[in-house]
């Protein structure tokens, strides 16, 4: 494990001892971090400070201290910052909504914000959007009457946004069902331009699904990066399965076939080492297991 | 990029159902205030911007509501990652406020274009009407410096309300709920300066409507300042992230972070912003100030002269020999009060001896008095207003003409156009013709002021006198109403001599029974005798040829005082109409009773 991984050849996204403080908080505590193209999943307890991290990448948010460059721009400066934003997509992990807007006119209002000037561009666009994220037969409907997953789409929707090279997703796949997660992979799976895109998650399997690169994120502190298998690689020879509970394990559960799965650092009598899954190695990395 | 998001802001702005709903009421409301049959431009113009006020409140919701949307709604992260910045956000916001101004001078226009082909007399004044529309933009530069500050909606119901409670009482100008003091009446954003102007015919006191429309633009450019000043004052990105209770935000150095562009485009837009901001509140400061000093006194004096001496603001102009002279907006009514003169005229068996000249008169002292906002009923006068009445009283005391003190056949009728517009709307050219008709056969159409005094009252009356028995006023009135079919007049002559409407008038130490006609002012118009009336009535029932043929054959001495009502209807073929004596009960409730009595006309 490092705190300071290159992952990819062309970093884009450069972190040199970020840190940020809420109060007597410390939110982030000197991140240095390195990401290249494709696409980063970003793991981490409740706290851990991926939302503040995503917020100083998407440059709504200032570090207390610490050097950031993004695309290859310094968001401290004005209009790199500008230039930054033009290039970017950014949903929030606590979006709300202007409710009284239709579907089709709020991405056509975030579409100006964005500086699709061109009437005819920006319509085609959000047509676009919303024939990728499957809203089109939605565009004229009020976002109060949208459910929650609906709603998650439509952010991701305006984040999709004039193609955006750097894609900033906090939480993208909260509240949305499985069939729209699966739907989600293949959407960020078949983006067009190869955008760099950082993604806040607590599923790890999404992360192990589509991700080129993971980093977890701990107390503030980057506490692993490097990719999916890598991840996996911590807890290889410590995931069991056995038939029958056993109490010293530091975490088991029954699955649906009826056996047990142990994580651990003893294995328990009679079980046998199976392959582990990224979600077992971050389970172990942030103590989930102990 | 603010003009393509003012753009879509005034888009939904001006297709908000609330705000389109505002823009009708507003419409209705100028419809209601101006439907009678003769809209004046003095007042009209006066009440378009009262009308615009409630589109104003919802413009002023709709904005704030439009400008604390990212704050209210969740959304101020997610806007902060787009390039357009929060100043050009702001900017776009703003532009959007042309949508309702564009709406609001729509309405306007579409006033002006109704109100003008319904002949409106006078003119729109421009200042008036910009000052109605900068309302609107008054409101939505406010509401959306109000959302950008305040971006809860009640904030903005609260303006709303209480302006709105000011604003009423402004409008009504009576006794209301939050009684802002009079002298500061002018400061607020609407002020509808009772009905002085709507009852001066042809002239408006001098109120500053150009300074106050100068107030609401510069007002409107210090909402502008407040919009703005959040968004040039941010230097960039916020210490925004994750709100947890309990944690205070403390203000931490960046030692790492570099940001000259930012300091120096702030620092520009700071100052640009604070210029505008200054500039405003210098304007609006000189302007109100302007609005709370007195008349000048060379303004006060015109307005004595308009009335004291309206020949020498009026013009004249010869229609069939009569010869009309009125204030230059009134042309248009020149034909008005040609139709029942030239018919009267016609139908006189002689030519009259004297040329015709009916002139108009206004009578400003009594509007003045009876307006409320001139202190009778207004527990808290206007004192810019009261210190013009002062003034008026002391520059017209002894410049008007002498007072009359005989019964002169010889004055021509006048028109007195603050009571064009009566009570109930319609014209009231049925004085001019009575006067016309009265004129024509010689009865006195003025009343000489006396002096009277007796162990009840004392002081000076103007007293007209009456026709009894004399034949000419039969045939006056039947010239009158002949000349002028139309319900309104003949619903003056059809009151029954008998009827409740008939009153007791002293005349000569006795009391006799008489109504009331229209048309008065200047030219006092004695109340009609029951007897004359009922005379008149019977020669309306008989056809025109054969009075005229009567009154042909003997006109020179149906003119004198000595021809009798008796004489005329003997020589009519027709039996002398009978007609009770008055009342008691009409003689106690007969105005002035104590008061002196009329004499016979002469």
């Amino acid at each position: 494990m490092s705190e300071s991984v290159d992952i990819g050849c062309e970093p884009v996204i450069a972190a040199r001892q970020l840190t940020r403080r809420y109060g007597g908080t410390l939110a982030l505590d000197g991140v240095e971090l390195t990401l290249g193209r494709g696409v980063t999943g970003l793991l981490g307890p409740n706290g851990a400070g991926k939302t503040t991290l995503l917020s100083i990448l998407a440059t709504v948010a200032a570090p207390d201290a610490g050097r950031l460059s993004v695309l290859g721009q310094d968001p401290a400066d004005a209009g790199q910052r500008v230039e930054i934003r033009r290039r970017l997509g950014y949903l929030p992990q606590d979006l709300g909504f202007h409710r009284h807007f239709t579907v089709a006119a709020f991405l056509d209002y975030v579409a100006i914000l964005k500086e699709i000037t061109d009437p005819r561009r920006r319509h085609a666009e959000v047509a676009r959007v919303l024939a990728q994220l499957d809203l089109a037969e939605r565009a004229g409907q009020r976002i109060r009457t949208l459910s929650g997953g609906l709603r998650r789409r439509l952010g991701l929707a305006q984040a999709l946004l004039g193609q955006p090279e750097l894609l900033v997703l906090d939480e993208p796949v909260a509240g949305l069902d499985v069939e729209q997660r699966l739907r989600f992979r293949e959407l960020i799976s078949g983006l067009p331009g190869d955008p760099v895109v950082v993604l806040a998650t607590h599923h790890a399997d999404d992360v192990a699904a589509i991700c080129s690169s993971v980093v977890v994120l701990l107390d503030g502190r980057v506490r692993f990066s490097g990719t999916p298998a890598e991840l996996a690689g911590l807890a290889a020879g410590r995931v069991w399965r056995a038939a029958e509970r056993q109490a010293g394990a530091e975490l088991s559960w029954r699955t649906g076939d009826g056996q047990w799965r142990h994580i651990g650092h003893e294995p328990p009598p009679g079980a046998a080492v199976v392959p582990p899954t990224a979600e077992d190695g971050y389970l172990l990395l942030s103590g989930g297991a102990r | 990029m603010a003009l393509l998001l003012g753009r879509a802001e005034a888009a939904r702005l001006a297709a908000s159902p609330l705000v389109v709903l505002s823009f009708a009421v507003a419409a209705a409301l100028i419809w209601w205030n101006n439907r009678t049959p003769l809209p004046l431009w003095w007042s009209a113009d006066i009440t378009i911007g009262t009308a615009l006020l409630v589109p104003a409140g919802v413009v002023l919701l709709a904005c704030q509501e439009a400008a604390g949307r990212p704050r209210r709604d969740g959304l101020a992260p997610l806007y902060d990652s787009y390039p357009v910045s929060a100043a050009v956000r702001t900017g776009g916001l703003l532009l959007g406020v042309l949508g309702p101004v564009a709406l609001a001078a729509g309405v306007a226009a579409g006033a002006v274009i109704w109100l003008n082909s319904r002949g409106a007399i006078g003119g729109p004044q421009p200042a008036v009407l910009a000052g109605a529309i900068l309302l609107v933009a008054l409101a939505g530069a406010a509401g959306v410096a109000l959302g950008t500050w305040a971006p809860r909606l009640a904030a903005g119901l609260l303006t709303v309300l209480g302006l709105g409670a000011i604003e009423l009482d402004l409008v009504l100008t009576y006794d209301g709920w939050v009684r802002p003091h009079a002298g500061t009446g002018w400061l607020f954003p609407w002020y509808q300066p009772g009905s002085v102007p709507g009852a001066l015919a042809g002239i408006s006191l001098p109120f500053p409507w150009v300074a106050h429309a100068a107030e609401l633009a510069a007002l409107t450019g210090l909402a502008v300042a407040a919009a703005l000043w959040p968004g040039v004052q941010r230097r960039g990105p916020q210490r925004r992230g994750p709100q947890r209770p309990g944690i205070q935000r403390l203000a931490i150095t960046r030692p790492g972070i570099r940001r000259p562009g930012i300091q120096q485009r702030g620092a520009a837009g700071r100052g640009a912003v604070g210029v505008l901001a200054a500039a405003c509140v210098a304007a609006a400061g000189w302007t109100g100030w302007s609005q709370t000093r007195p008349v000048p006194a060379a303004e006060v004096s015109t307005l004595v002269a308009q009335t004291v001496h309206p020949a020498r603001f009026e013009q004249c102009e010869t229609r069939g020999g009569v010869r009309y002279c009125f204030f230059p907006a009134f042309r248009p009514l020149v034909g008005t009060w040609a139709a029942p003169v030239s018919a009267i005229l016609a139908r006189l068996p002689a030519p009259p001896r004297r040329p015709l000249v009916v002139r108009q008169v206004t009578g400003n002292r009594y509007q003045l008095l009876a307006d409320p906002q001139f202190g009778l009923v207004n527990p808290a006068p206007d004192p810019r207003a009261e210190a013009v009445l002062r003034a008026f009283d002391d520059q017209t005391d002894g410049q008007g003409p002498p007072p009359t003190t005989k019964f002169s056949p010889s004055d021509p009728p006048v028109i007195d156009s603050s009571l064009e517009e009566n009570p109930g709307g319609s014209l009231d050219t049925g004085g001019l013709a009575v006067t016309t008709a009265y004129w024509a056969v010689g009865l006195p159409t003025t009343a000489p002021d006396i002096t009277f005094s007796n162990s009840s009252v004392s002081g000076t009356y103007a007293v007209s006198c009456e026709p009894v028995g004399q034949a000419r006023e039969a045939i006056a009135l039947w010239l009158a109403a002949s000349a002028r079919p139309g319900p309104a007049f003949r619903g003056e002559l059809t009151f029954s001599p008998a009827g409740a409407d008939a009153e007791a008038v002293q005349v000569s130490g006795r009391w006799i029974r008489a109504n009331y006609l229209s048309g008065s002012g200047p030219s006092v118009i004695p109340p009609a005798t029951a007897e004359g009336l009922a005379l008149a009535l019977a020669m309306l029932r008989l056809p025109a040829a054969q009075v005229t043929a009567a009154l042909a054959a003997r006109w020179p001495a149906w003119l004198s005082p000595a021809a009798t009502d008796p004489q005329l209807a003997a020589a009519l073929g027709i039996p002398m109409p009978r007609t009770p004596a008055p009342t008691r009960l009409m003689i106690r409730e007969a105005r002035d009773p104590g008061g002196p009595s009329s004499p016979v006309c002469p």
